[in-house]
């Protein structure tokens, strides 16, 4: 028993021991540990730093302290206060008061001062002598070091060493006489200073007791006057009453005398004290610095102490003890009770622990609120080399003021130090910090820099460093220094603290955590258990190598990697645009996710796809992407019912064109219903009129609660036999991109690398089980699938009415009207063309080819009504209308030439004449051969198989469904009743076709007649993020990628080369590694890599990206045991790698865990605006050809870099003035020693190229063979901004700025790009060009105005009813733009969006304006003050000298060249605000730099009437002018309508003969009589 | 030895006594002139098309973009001295009365007269329209910011330019866009455009070396021009020491026509 007690306490011992030990030695600390030694190195290399800095600083204060207190003092000063003690002596000797007080003092004061100006001099001529000295023993110490190295002077040698010992002696010993100088001349000071401050205190004294006295007397005369009141209230006697009022008099009077006294003690003091202060002001400011660099010197220390060792602590931190001892070494956490975990069944709040060892993430950078202060570099960014220049000559030795000989060091020599000790690795040779304008600092060096090599010299210690910097450097010659910058993780700080874990971010640390965002076990304190995941392989390897790291298959929440970090955005991002660059976050916050949602949104992948962002009607739960109800579709097929009454037809073809008219599809539904439940009822109350399809057509015109918002991304298909051919269709939809390479249609058939190609198993049809390799028979079912697919639709078609070209037109079509059009008119912004190499947008198709596919007079037609009204062919295509109509040509005065154009005509003509060597290729005839039939009747048999058994589907096929049976079979089988010898290839093919429509899913791109209530085919991805990977059949995908090899083979998908592989088929293991599951992820590159290794895990990221790649490779040997019909159809989309991995970022962030409705982002209701317009921004592609916000450069420069802007007299109303607190803003320098300047516009383009200009100091233009100049930017500023101190203001000047050598941009700083305007930059060289063929003298720059405007400012510009009304239905406004604005054919809600996005984004009024100008009140007081105002103002505005020199007013219009016209003044009202007009008409350039409008009316504080027009025309300042011509444009309609007269036109009935009516004669309506009044000149 | 720099103070002092009396006796003077000849065939000017106002349609102003004289004298070539920054040159008193005197820019037969205006900067400016039709004058200045008024018929404003212009920047007419001239404006009077023979000179210069730049609106920088005895870099400048009562000739200045764009 007393064994069996013993071992068992023993082995308890042990194992307490064993869990004290393993607890004290958790990895965190270890962390933690070294994370402190490097806060304490910062800290340490900053003391050392400033303490370096402010060295000489102490140095110099102190000396000046020295000297100032050594001074003489001025002796009027002290006549000063001889008088005023004399004074006071006086007026007190004057009240009988003991004089005399000051005596001793005065008499210790005249002694010192007497005493000190000797001492002073003495100190003063110490100092020279001090100097001089130092002088002599600098040239000896160098005379000597001169010696020693001149074989020459080596006798002279002992005589010099010597003389400079003995001169470095007599200068040790003239300090130390001046110090002593220095002192005594103090001591004097001092006393006579505080014989001064005796003086003070007396007068201070003094002053006291007068106010103690008073306090007394003012108590006594405060209960006398109480007294007295109570007195009064009970009646006592008037004597009574009396005496107490002497009392309170005499006692008044005595406060009053106190009240002098004080005073006058007062002043007495203070006049002595403020020459005391005289006398110290030297010393007093020097001890203040002195006290500021010493207290900052002691703040870092306690930094630094902080993290430093001490023995308490060291004791502290034994085993055991440390449990009652945490130091600032202990777990760190952050507690998020709403940010809840799912944990099996159960929400539990987080805790995110990772802060415990990323100890660094949320601090920032010295002087900045978001830079990281430990950036997390690359590391091939970490690894760099440097050039660092030595001294021309070697360096002297200095003497210091001391007497000390200085040896040149690192410090004095390249102003670097090296630490004793590496933060992170102790024996890392590191700087410790960089002297400000040093060698090292021009050489980039910085703090915490580690040198490994130097000259490829590997360095080991500091010595080294010193051996190869000054003992073993040849002067003049630069060093190579490769070294390491920055730390590793965890040492570093969050990349992106603008953004996140930062006080100033929006996802504060505290308030979100970090595994919300990150994903990972937040819990876990060690390393592989917080569930850390590697980017590529090789991380992989390193971590798990060094970490114990594996892949922890248990935990379901892994750390996103750093490839999908944007993922998690979407958890409370619904909508991405707000993820998009804006002012606030310039840098993209969201990049990859926000092209991966665009991608899916290009490509279509909702059509099949569900991604539902609702969980019922209101709640959301991630983004919403699906389709929108496709009403216009179902109007369509209603149309094609023969019996619909003419008002069903008329709703039915506006619901095709406008589906979003709720009112009219609910009349429709009813009508369509009415007749259905006709049909119902059977025939007792009426034979039905529209068919039964129609009748099935109308559930689909019912209200869809939250509607998607999208549009199907193909063209509609409904009309496809007006359009293109057999052959052309047959090759499209075989392999798109072999006719277009850039297409967004996916590929669906070909597919076929997972196939095999030498195994015979599948039946030839001719009786034959095993005739065909996997690959034939699958080629063979192909065939006819893209044949009958290709015949449905053609057969399909509706009639379409083709357009004809206008009767006015005078000309034949030109191409080469027709390419500049093309050029000119906007095609360009969404469509490429190969002609056209300068513009690539991928709105729309690249039009290269297109006259391969309309080779035939119905697709010339085609093209023609396409272009000329894209929305009658598909009626929800973005495709414009671009207002293409017949065109009047003017000659340069623009006057008509009577050529009449039509420029439609002239587009076909160019599209297509350019061209084509494209020829479809291997389409098999429309008529089918017998070997063909026997395939479709295979396949019919294959396909039917699936709802009758295996024989009889055979004989179906052949032979059709009996008739007797057609009455149970729904559904395309239908189509195979009835067959006999004259239909049955068409049956088989019309049921081929429509199975196979059914299965890939065309209609989630296309609207395909007769599919119209289809359903989306493909997996829902609105919880894809979250799959279980158990449900994702991975099976054979390994195997297959071992036999295949990895290379992405979407370059080399054509059949040719699938031919060739299959040659080398199974010996293709050439990537074939010894990983466990047949592929080595460590064999590629970090990102094949990191997906395959996600593929052998059995992560969903890599089964995504197998899955975009190869679709159909999952199928790899299981399609021998799958019926055709059963094989993946998942087809190929054309996406590069980046694209790929974009696209699944975006559907790894479907994760349907939508947090607390605090931590969704819920925009303000101008965020709000700003993102919903965005969305239709991008649906119509605006930006490509508006600006919508212009570039914007950060850079850093010079504080002396900008001159001051020019002053110009400008209207009130215009000038602005920055704050004090801009302006101290932009005069603040950064640790560079530069100016932060960040300016909103752009560039200045080359006329000639388009380019931004790169040009000399004086604005020239740069030779592109000159590199000697250096190069600048002229920046044309669209905001005005403060920079330098000065407000620079739009359209005053350009600004010169330095430009980066390398890939444009400024220099020390960089360049945000322009979000949109593509096509205005293309253009604008162009039409310079065009222009310069008529006016060489045409001026550039207002070229901008005659191209898509920038739309900066539009929200403060125009009305929004009217921005409304013109996005609907588009308006020409300016008659010398190039182009027109397009008509969309948007709906009301997406014009109001865009109207609401430009007020918001510029902080404007919506929905709705006030405008006082335009109202009544405004307008009677403005007639009854100046009735001549609008009359006035008239005449300027019909003076041929201003307004309408170029613009139209009324029925007015100029004469001359198009380019000088400017915008139809009488309708401005509607569409301008008041205040733009007024700023506008004052000072147009101030609004946009480049328009060539002058200002009218000039603003001159110094003239008379402020300057202004001819006081003939409107006589008033030039302010009142400005102001009547834009009351008057605000009212133009008001004001002419008052020209009219209607009172004229209409006729009242007359009164009839007789009294009886004459008596019955109403009274005259108020305003009948008020008509009879004289008419106000306003309403 | 206390007493050298009371000398030299004192001295310097009288210096600048004397020259506040009378800057003479400082500074000495010389001239430059040439001739500035085009060297080929010049081609054929584009003639204006006026394409607004029947008045500037009936007066057609004269294309003046490149002017060539008798023995292919090259008019309106600007010369001026480049200053670097922060600099400025000694002025002979004889210009005072410069800065008095109105430049004067006329918008006359829907042309800019003169073609190519010179302007000191603090010197009156007026913009006048002598025409009797509107027009505006969009100055494209840089230092001293754009400016860009319309000036009614027979009217005119006043202005003064602050600021030195490193090149001769565009005037322009919006109304008219086929009017076009030029505006230097420098801090001093050492500016000149050459006549219809070509020929041009600069007097009353500091003596001392000065680099000259040479422009043409057409041509941008006589870049690399010869001329007797020298050449002038490939941004039209040159570098000449002139001597005090020098009048230096660079004789003829031969721009190749090459240099037409």
């Amino acid at each position: 028993m007393h064994v069996v007690f013993g071992v068992s306490s023993l082995i308890m011992l042990i194992s307490t021991v064993w869990m004290l030990e393993k607890d004290h030695n958790r990895e965190w600390r270890r962390w933690q540990m070294k994370d402190r030694g490097k806060e304490r190195w910062q800290h340490a290399s900053r003391l050392a730093e400033t303490s370096a800095q402010s060295h000489a600083a102490l140095k110099g204060l102190k000396r000046q302290l020295a000297e100032a207190s050594s001074s003489r003092i001025d002796h009027a000063l002290i006549q000063q206060v001889k008088d005023f003690v004399q004074a006071e002596d006086a007026r007190l000797a004057g009240q009988g008061a003991p004089p005399k007080s000051a005596e001793a003092s005065l008499a210790t004061i005249e002694k010192e001062l007497a005493d000190l100006e000797p001492l002073a001099d003495e100190a003063a001529a110490a100092r020279e002598a001090v100097t001089a000295a130092k002088k002599s023993a600098h040239d000896a110490v160098n005379t000597k070091l001169a010696a020693q190295k001149d074989p020459a002077q080596r006798d002279a040698l002992p005589k010099l060493t010597q003389d400079s010992k003995s001169r470095l002696h007599e200068l040790q010993q003239k300090v130390q006489q001046r110090d002593k100088a220095e002192q005594n001349a103090g001591r004097g000071r001092k006393q006579l200073l505080a014989a001064m401050n005796k003086i003070i205190g007396e007068a201070k004294r003094r002053e006291d007791a007068f106010t103690v006295q008073k306090k007394f007397v003012a108590a006594d005369h405060t209960a006398r006057v109480s007294e007295h009141g109570i007195a009064v209230g009970e009646g006592l006697p008037a004597e009574q009453i009396d005496k107490i009022q002497v009392e309170i008099d005499s006692l008044a009077q005595k406060m009053t005398d106190l009240d002098d006294q004080v005073g006058n003690a007062k002043d007495y003091r203070v006049r002595v004290e403020t020459v005391r202060r005289e006398i110290e002001k030297g010393t007093t400011e020097i001890e203040k610095e002195l006290a500021a660099v010493q207290a900052e010197l002691n703040r870092i220390a306690d930094n630094r102490d902080k993290n430093s060792w001490n023995v308490g602590e060291w004791l502290a931190r034994r085993p055991i003890l440390n449990a009652l001892y945490d130091g600032n070494i202990r777990i760190e956490q952050t507690w998020l009770p709403d940010i809840k975990i799912n944990y099996n069944f159960s929400e539990v709040p987080r805790y995110d622990r990772c802060i415990t060892c990323h100890r660094s993430i949320d601090k920032t950078a010295p002087g900045s609120p978001v830079e990281p202060a430990f950036p997390a570099l690359k590391d091939k960014q970490r690894q760099r080399v440097v050039e660092l220049a030595t001294p021309s000559k070697e360096p002297e030795i200095a003497v210091s003021d001391e007497g000390v000989v200085q040896v040149p060091t690192l410090e004095s020599v390249y102003g670097l130090t090296i630490a004793g000790s590496g933060q992170i690795d102790h024996y890392a040779v590191t700087v410790q910090y960089v002297t400000a304008k040093s060698l090292a600092a021009a050489a980039g060096l910085q703090l915490g820099d580690i040198i490994r090599e130097i000259n490829g010299g590997r360095v080991y210690s500091n010595d080294d460093v010193e051996q190869y910097l000054l003992d073993n450097a040849h002067w003049g010659e630069s060093l190579k220094l490769t070294i390491r910058r920055g730390l590793g993780s965890p040492y570093t700080s969050h990349p992106r603290l603008d953004l996140y874990v930062g006080s100033m971010s929006p996802h504060k640390k505290n308030d979100m955590g970090c595994t919300i965002c990150h994903d990972g076990q937040g819990s876990a304190t060690d390393f592989k258990w917080a569930s850390h995941t590697p980017d590529n392989p090789k991380e992989a390897d390193e971590w798990s190598k060094k970490h114990g790291w594996f892949d922890n298959h248990h935990w379901i929440f892994p750390m996103t990697p750093d490839r999908f970090i944007e993922s998690n955005c979407l958890k409370c991002h619904h909508e991405v645009a707000e993820l998009e660059p804006s002012e606030r976050f310039p840098e993209p916050p969201a990049p990859k996710l926000v092209k991966g949602y665009h991608l899916i949104r290009q490509y279509g992948c909702f059509g099949c796809h569900d991604v539902n962002g609702y969980d019922g009607p209101t709640k959301r739960i991630g983004p919403d992407m699906r389709l929108e109800p496709n009403y216009h579709e179902v109007a369509a097929a209603v149309l094609r019912d023969n019996g619909l009454t003419d008002d069903e037809r008329e709703s039915a073809a506006t619901l095709v064109h406008s589906p979003e008219v709720n009112s009219i599809r609910h009349e429709l539904y009813q009508a369509i219903r009415r007749d259905a439940e006709l049909a119902e009822a059977g025939n007792a109350d009426g034979q039905p009129r529209l068919s039964a399809a129609s009748h099935k057509l109308a559930d689909l015109l019912k209200d869809v609660e939250t509607p998607g918002r999208l549009r199907k991304a193909g063209p509609s298909l409904r009309y496809i036999a007006s359009k293109v051919q057999y052959p052309w269709l047959y090759s499209w939809i075989r392999k798109p991109s072999d006719f277009r390479s850039s297409t967004r249609m996916p590929q669906f058939f070909g597919l076929h690398e997972h196939l095999e190609k030498h195994i015979k198993a599948f039946p030839d049809g001719q009786g034959n089980p095993a005739g065909l390799t996997e690959l034939e028979y699958t080629r063979r079912f192909e065939r006819i699938e893209i044949l009958a697919l290709a015949r449905f639709l053609l057969n399909n078609s509706s009639k379409f009415d083709y357009l004809n070209p206008p009767a006015e037109v005078t000309t034949e079509p030109s191409p080469e009207r027709g390419k500049w059009l093309f050029e000119s008119r906007g095609c360009l912004a969404c469509h490429s063309h190969r002609e056209f190499p300068g513009i690539a947008s991928t709105q729309g198709p690249n039009l290269s080819e297109v006259s391969a596919k309309f080779d035939s007079e119905s697709g010339r037609r085609w093209l023609y009504s396409w272009i000329k009204q894209p929305h009658r062919y598909h009626p929800r295509t973005v495709m414009p209308d671009l207002y293409l109509n017949p065109i009047v040509e003017t000659d340069p005065t623009g006057q008509p030439t009577g050529v009449v154009t039509d420029p439609v005509a002239d587009l076909v003509a160019y599209l297509m004449g350019v061209p084509s060597d494209w020829k479809p290729h291997d389409v098999p005839a429309e008529t089918l051969t017998a070997d063909e039939k026997l395939a479709l009747k295979d396949l019919a048999a294959e396909w039917l198989s699936a709802s009758f058994p295996r024989k009889r589907a055979e004989r179906y096929a052949n032979e059709g469904i009996p008739a007797a049976q057609a009455a149970n079979i729904k559904g395309d089988e239908r189509m195979l009743v009835d067959l006999n010898d004259e239909n049955r290839v068409a049956k088989q093919l019309d049921y081929v076709a429509r199975r196979s429509i059914s299965r890939y899913g065309c209609f989630g791109c296309h609207d395909v007649p007769g599919q119209e209530a289809a359903k989306p085919i493909g997996t829902a991805l609105t919880e894809w993020g979250r799959k279980e990977p158990s449900k994702l059949a991975f099976e054979n995908i390994t195997k297959f990628l071992s036999t295949h090899g990895v290379d992405d083979v979407t370059e080399q998908l054509d059949e040719q080369a699938v031919n060739e592989h299959a040659g080398e088929d199974h010996a293709s293991g050439a990537h074939a590694g010894n990983g466990h599951h047949g592929v080595d992820p460590l064999d590629y590159d970090d990102d094949t890599g990191y997906y395959l290794q996600a593929l052998n895990g059995h992560h969903r990221q890599g089964f995504i990206w197998q899955k975009l790649r190869q679709p159909r490779s999952y199928d790899y040997q299981k399609t021998r045991n799958k019926r055709y019909d059963e094989r993946l159809r998942m087809p190929l989309f054309p996406l590069d790698i980046e694209e790929r991995e974009a696209v699944i970022t975006f559907v790894l962030g479907l994760v349907n865990e939508a947090p607390a409705e605090k931590f969704v982002y819920l925009p303000d209701i101008r965020q709000e605006a700003i993102m919903q317009g965005r969305h239709v921004l991008h649906k119509y592609n605006c930006g490509g050809c508006h600006v919508l916000d212009m570039e914007r450069w950060q850079f850093g420069i010079e504080p002396d870099w900008f001159e001051e802007p020019p002053i110009k007299p400008e209207f009130p109303f215009l000038h602005s003035e920055p704050s004090g607190e801009e302006i101290a803003k932009s005069l603040e320098l950064d640790h560079r020693g530069l100016l932060n300047v960040t300016l909103h516009g752009m560039p200045v383009m080359s006329e000639e190229t388009g380019q931004p200009n790169l040009v000399d100091e004086d604005g020239v233009p740069i030779e592109p063979d000159d590199d000697e100049s250096e190069p600048f930017y002229e920046f044309t500023l669209y905001r005005n901004t403060v920079v330098a101190g000065y407000e620079r203001k739009v359209g005053v000047q350009n600004l010169l700025i330095p430009a980066a050598h390398a890939g444009g941009g400024p220099k020390n700083g960089r360049e945000f790009p322009a979000n949109g305007g593509d096509l205005a930059r293309y253009l604008f060289p162009r039409v310079i060009a065009q222009e310069h063929k008529t006016n060489p003298q045409a001026k550039g720059s207002e070229a901008w105005g005659w191209l898509p405007p920038p739309l900066i400012g539009e929200g403060k510009k125009v009305r929004t009813e009217w921005l409304h009304g013109f996005l609907m239905d588009p308006t020409a406004i300016r008659p010398a733009v190039v182009l027109r604005m397009p008509n969309f054919h948007m709906s009301s809600d997406e014009a109001s969006a865009l109207v609401n996005y430009f007020a918001a984004k510029d902080n404007a009024d919506w929905p709705y304006e006030y405008s006082e100008r335009r109202r009544d009140a405004y307008l009677t007081q403005l007639d009854q003050a100046h009735p001549e105002w609008m009359d006035n103002a008239m005449k300027i505005l019909t003076d041929s000298n201003y307004c309408t020199k170029c613009h139209a007013v009324g029925d007015f219009f100029p004469k001359g060249a198009i380019k000088t016209q400017g915008p139809q003044l009488a309708n401005v009202y509607q569409r301008l605000r008041p205040t733009y007009m007024r700023n506008w008409t004052a000072s147009p350039s101030h609004i946009l730099p480049y328009t060539g409008m002058p200002v009218n009316i000039p603003f001159d504080p110094n003239a008379p009437h402020l300057g202004g027009v001819n006081q003939a025309l409107f006589p008033g300042t030039s302010v009142d002018q400005l102001d009547g011509l834009v009351d008057l444009l605000m009212n133009y309609d008001d004001y002419t309508a008052r020209q009219t007269t209607i009172k004229s036109m209409v006729k009242e009935s007359s009164p009839a003969e007789g009294g009886e009516q004459a008596a019955e004669a109403p009274e005259p309506r108020p305003d009948q009589s008020a008509s009879d009044l004289p008419a106000p000149a306003l309403r | 030895m206390k007493a050298i720099p009371y000398f030299l103070l004192s001295a310097v002092i009288a210096v600048f006594l004397l020259a506040e009396v009378d800057c003479l006796l400082a500074v000495e003077w010389g001239s430059l002139s040439g001739r500035v000849v085009l060297d080929g065939e010049p081609p054929e000017s584009q003639p204006i098309n006026p394409t607004k106002d029947q008045f500037c349609m009936s007066i057609g102003p004269p294309n003046e973009t490149l002017l060539v004289g008798k023995d292919g004298g090259l008019a309106n070539v600007v010369i001026y001295i480049r200053v670097k920054r922060g600099q400025s040159l000694d002025i002979h008193p004889d210009y005072d009365v410069q800065l008095e005197q109105e430049v004067v820019l006329d918008n006359k037969g829907c042309r800019f007269v003169p073609h190519i205006a010179l302007v000191r900067t603090g010197q009156p400016l007026v913009v006048r329209n002598s025409d009797p039709t509107g027009h505006n004058t969009n100055a494209s200045l840089a230092k001293n910011g754009a400016f860009n008024v319309l000036i009614a018929a027979s009217q005119s404003q006043n202005m003064t330019l602050s600021k030195a212009e490193s090149l001769p920047l565009p005037v322009q007419c919006n109304v008219h866009p086929f009017m076009k001239g030029y505006m230097l404006v420098r801090d001093d009077p050492y500016m000149t455009v050459t006549d219809e023979t070509g020929a041009f000179e600069i007097t009353d210069i500091p003596a001392g070396t000065h680099e000259f730049q040479f422009w043409q609106e057409r041509i941008g920088y006589l870049k690399d021009c010869k001329y007797d005895g020298g050449q002038l870099n490939r941004r039209g400048r040159v570098k000449l020491d002139i001597q005090d009562g020098e009048k230096l000739d660079l004789g003829e200045i031969e721009v190749p026509v090459s240099l037409i764009k």
